[in-house]
C-alpha cells in the first residue's frame, strides 16, 4: 500500500483576541495540537469526535484552505501545507472535497452541469467537447440523470445535491476525497443510499476517504481505520474492527458503549460521560481526558500521555490502556 | 382553482399556458418602467418635443398658469416661469441632466463600488484596512460640505457635480457589497470552489459576483432616487447646473419666490422628481424578487 497523505504533528491555533489596535495580550485557542496521521491509497480513514474536538479544521488545512500553525502535510512526499494557491494548483487535481451541507455546498447560480464541469476547467488541455463527456459520466456515476445538468441545485432534493457535489468531487479523479460529514445532513433513508454510493466508487475507482462523522456507527461502516479525536489530539487509533471490539482508550470506549444496539433487547445499561469537552481556551494540564475520565489517577493531571503502539496497528493515548486490553 | 360566477372559465394545460401568456398589465412593473422609458425617450427627444426654447421667454408672457387654469393659454401647456420661459420645454430639457446624472451616478460609482467591496471583502488583510479607511473618511465629510468645497474651486457646472456624486457615492456600495463578499468568502461553496481550483477572479466573478446581484441592484435603484435627488439639491442651492440651463432641483430653486401666487413652478418639477424617484424604487423591489432564481418558476427559463 502506497502512502498518499500523510500528516505529521499538525498544529492549527485561532486568534481569540487580539487586544485594542493589535495592542496587548494575544490569545490563542489551539484547535488542533499535534495530529499525525497517514492514509493509504484505496483506503477510508475514519475520524470522529465530539464537535469542537478539531476534526473540520483539521480537513480544511489537509485541503489547503486554512494555513497550519505547525507541523506538516505531505502529499506523496511532497509539502503542501501553507503553500500558495497557485502552487497548489497541481494538488487540487488529487484531493477533492464534499462537505456536511449540501444547500450551502453548490453555488446558487451555476446550473448542475457547470458545477460538476468547473475543476476540468483547470485540467490543462481538457476540449469543451472532453469535458461535456465527463461530466455526463460522473453524473451517470453517481446516478443523476445526465439529461438534468442545465439544472439549477435549488430545483434538487438534498440527497440529490450531495449525489451532485460528490459527482463534482469526482470530476477530476482524484487519488484522495476529503469528506467532512458528508451524510449528517440527509436524512436517515437517503443516509444509507449515500453512504453505498460512496462505498461503490470506493471500489470500483480505489480512491482513499478520509471520512469525518461524530456518528460512529456511520464511521464503522465506511473506514478501514479509525482515529478518534479529543480537544485537538487524536487518542487513538486503529483499525476499525479493532477499535469496535476492544478499544483502548477510556474516551473511545465510552463512544463504543454509546453506539445504540441493532435491537432494543440487546440494550445494555450505559454509563454516559459526565460533563462536557473542557474550552480548547484552557486544556486541563495533563491528559486533555482527565477531567471526565473514569479511570483518572493522579499521574494523568500532571503528565501528558503519548500516543503509543499498544497492539500492533492500535495506538492508544492513554497511560493505562493496557488495563483496557 | 376557485370557480367565480360569472366569469369565462378558461382551462389551458400547463405548458400551452406558459407559452402562450399574454402580456397583461400589472401595475408593480409595468407602470414604473414605463415612466422610466419615458423620462428616457423624453431625455434624448428633447429638442424634438420641446415647444418652446428652454433657455429663453419674453416678458410679456411671465408666469402665465398652466393651459387648463382660466388665464392659461394652450401655447405654455404647463404655464411660464418669472422670466416668461415655458415651463413644459423647461422640464423636457431638465430630464437631460437628470438621465445623465443617473447614468454616472449609479452606474460609474455601482462599478467602482463593487469592484473596491468585492476585492476589500475577499482579501481582507492590508487591503481591506486601507480601502475601508477611506470609506470611512469619505462616508465622515457631510456630502454638501464635499460639494461646497470641490465646486467652489473648481466652478459649477454639471462635470463637477457628477465628480461630487462619484466621489460620495461609490463608498456606499464598497461598504455593502464588502459586508456581502466578507460573508460569502467562507462560505462553503466558494470553499469548495478554491478545492476545485479556481483562481481569486474566477471565484468573485462566478461565485460571490452572481449573489451580491440582488444586493447590488437594489441599492442601485435606491441610489437612482438619491443621486437626482443629490443632484437636485446641489442646483436648487446654486452649486449645480448654472440657471439658463435647466434642471428639476433648479427650477424648484427658481419657483420658490413665487410659490405664493405661481404654485406651477414649484409643484410640477417637484411631481416629475417624486414620479421618477418611486418608480426607481418601486422597480428595484420587483427586480429583486425576480431576480432571485430561487423564486423563478422551476424549468421556467
Amino acid at each position: 500500500m502506497t502512502e498518499l497523505l500523510k500528516v505529521e504533528n499538525l498544529q492549527k491555533h485561532f486568534p481569540v483576541s487580539s487586544g485594542f489596535l493589535g495592542i496587548g495580550k494575544k490569545r490563542t485557542v489551539a484547535a488542533v495540537s499535534g495530529v499525525s496521521f497517514v492514509i493509504h491509497e484505496g483506503e477510508t480513514l475514519g475520524i470522529v469526535g465530539e464537535s469542537g474536538s478539531g476534526k473540520t479544521t483539521v480537513s480544511k488545512v489537509v485541503l489547503g484552505l486554512e494555513e497550519p500553525t505547525g507541523g506538516s502535510v505531505q502529499w506523496q512526499g511532497t509539502e503542501v501545507a501553507g503553500e500558495s494557491e497557485r502552487r497548489l494548483r497541481w494538488f487540487r487535481q488529487s484531493v477533492q472535497a464534499v462537505f456536511q451541507d449540501p444547500f450551502s455546498a453548490l453555488s446558487p447560480r451555476q446550473r448542475v452541469g457547470d458545477i460538476i464541469g468547473e475543476p476540468l476547467l483547470f485540467v490543462p488541455g481538457m476540449k469543451k467537447r472532453d469535458r461535456e463527456q465527463r461530466v455526463e459520466e460522473v453524473m451517470e456515476q453517481v446516478g443523476i440523470s445526465p439529461a438534468l445538468r442545465k439544472r439549477f441545485p435549488h430545483e434538487f432534493s438534498g440527497g440529490q445535491r450531495q449525489r451532485v457535489a460528490i459527482a463534482r468531487a469526482l470530476t477530476v479523479k482524484p487519488k484522495l476525497i476529503i469528506l467532512d460529514e458528508p451524510v449528517s445532513a440527509l436524512d436517515l433513508s437517503i443516509r444509507a443510499q449515500v453512504l453505498n454510493l460512496l462505498k461503490d466508487l470506493q471500489e470500483t475507482l480505489g480512491v482513499s476517504f478520509l471520512f469525518i462523522a461524530h456518528d460512529l456507527s456511520v464511521v464503522e461502516y465506511m473506514s478501514h481505520r479509525v482515529a478518534v479525536m479529543y480537544l485537538g489530539k487524536i487518542v487513538e487509533i486503529a483499525p476499525a474492527d479493532e477499535l469496535y471490539k476492544r478499544a483502548t482508550h477510556p474516551y473511545s470506549k465510552a463512544l463504543v458503549a454509546a453506539i445504540p444496539p441493532r435491537h432494543p433487547a440487546e440494550a445494555k445499561p450505559v454509563q454516559p460521560l459526565q460533563g462536557e469537552i473542557p474550552s480548547p481556551l484552557n486544556p486541563p494540564p495533563g491528559c486533555a481526558f482527565s477531567t471526565r475520565c473514569p479511570m483518572v489517577e493522579d499521574r494523568c493531571r500532571s503528565e501528558e500521555p503519548e500516543l503509543r503502539e499498544v497492539r500492533p496497528g492500535q495506538f492508544s493515548a492513554c497511560h493505562f490502556a493496557e488495563r483496557l486490553l | 382553482m376557485a370557480v367565480t360566477t360569472g366569469e369565462r372559465e378558461q382551462v389551458v394545460p400547463a405548458e400551452l399556458g406558459r407559452k402562450k401568456r399574454r402580456f397583461r398589465p400589472r401595475l408593480i412593473p409595468h407602470v414604473p418602467i414605463a415612466i422610466l422609458v419615458i423620462v428616457v425617450a423624453v431625455a434624448i427627444l428633447a429638442p424634438l418635443l420641446a415647444p418652446h426654447d428652454p433657455a429663453r421667454g419674453t416678458l410679456v408672457d411671465s408666469l402665465l398658469p398652466p393651459a387648463w387654469d382660466a388665464d392659461g393659454t394652450i401655447e405654455y401647456p404647463l404655464g411660464t416661469d418669472a422670466n416668461g420661459r415655458d415651463v413644459l420645454s423647461r422640464l423636457i430639457y431638465g430630464t437631460r441632466i437628470s438621465a445623465i446624472v443617473v447614468v454616472f451616478g449609479v452606474i460609474l460609482t455601482g462599478l467602482i463600488g463593487t469592484a473596491v467591496g468585492l476585492l476589500a471583502g475577499y482579501f481582507g488583510g492590508v487591503w481591506d484596512a486601507i480601502l475601508m479607511r477611506l470609506v470611512d473618511t469619505i462616508l465622515s465629510i457631510p456630502p454638501v460640505l464635499l460639494a461646497l468645497a470641490i465646486i467652489g474651486a473648481l466652478g459649477a457646472s454639471l462635470q463637477n457635480v457628477l465628480l461630487v456624486i462619484v466621489i460620495t457615492a461609490w463608498v456606499g456600495y464598497a461598504r455593502i457589497i464588502r459586508a456581502e463578499a466578507l460573508r460569502l468568502r467562507n462560505a462553503d461553496h466558494v470553499l469548495l470552489a478554491r478545492v476545485g481550483g479556481c483562481g481569486w477572479f474566477r471565484i468573485l466573478r462566478v461565485h460571490i459576483f452572481p449573489n451580491v446581484v440582488n444586493t447590488l441592484v437594489v441599492y442601485a435603484t435606491l441610489t437612482i432616487a438619491t443621486v437626482v435627488i443629490y443632484e437636485a439639491s446641489l442646483s436648487f442651492l446654486g452649486l449645480g447646473v448654472r440657471p439658463p440651463d435647466a434642471s428639476w432641483g433648479g427650477m424648484i430653486s427658481e419657483g420658490r419666490g413665487h410659490m405664493n401666487t405661481a404654485w406651477w413652478l414649484t409643484v410640477i418639477p417637484g411631481i416629475a422628481l417624486l414620479l421618477l424617484c418611486v418608480s426607481a424604487n418601486l422597480l428595484g423591489d420587483w427586480l429583486r424578487d425576480r431576480l432571485d432564481p430561487r423564486l423563478r418558476n422551476v424549468g421556467g427559463s
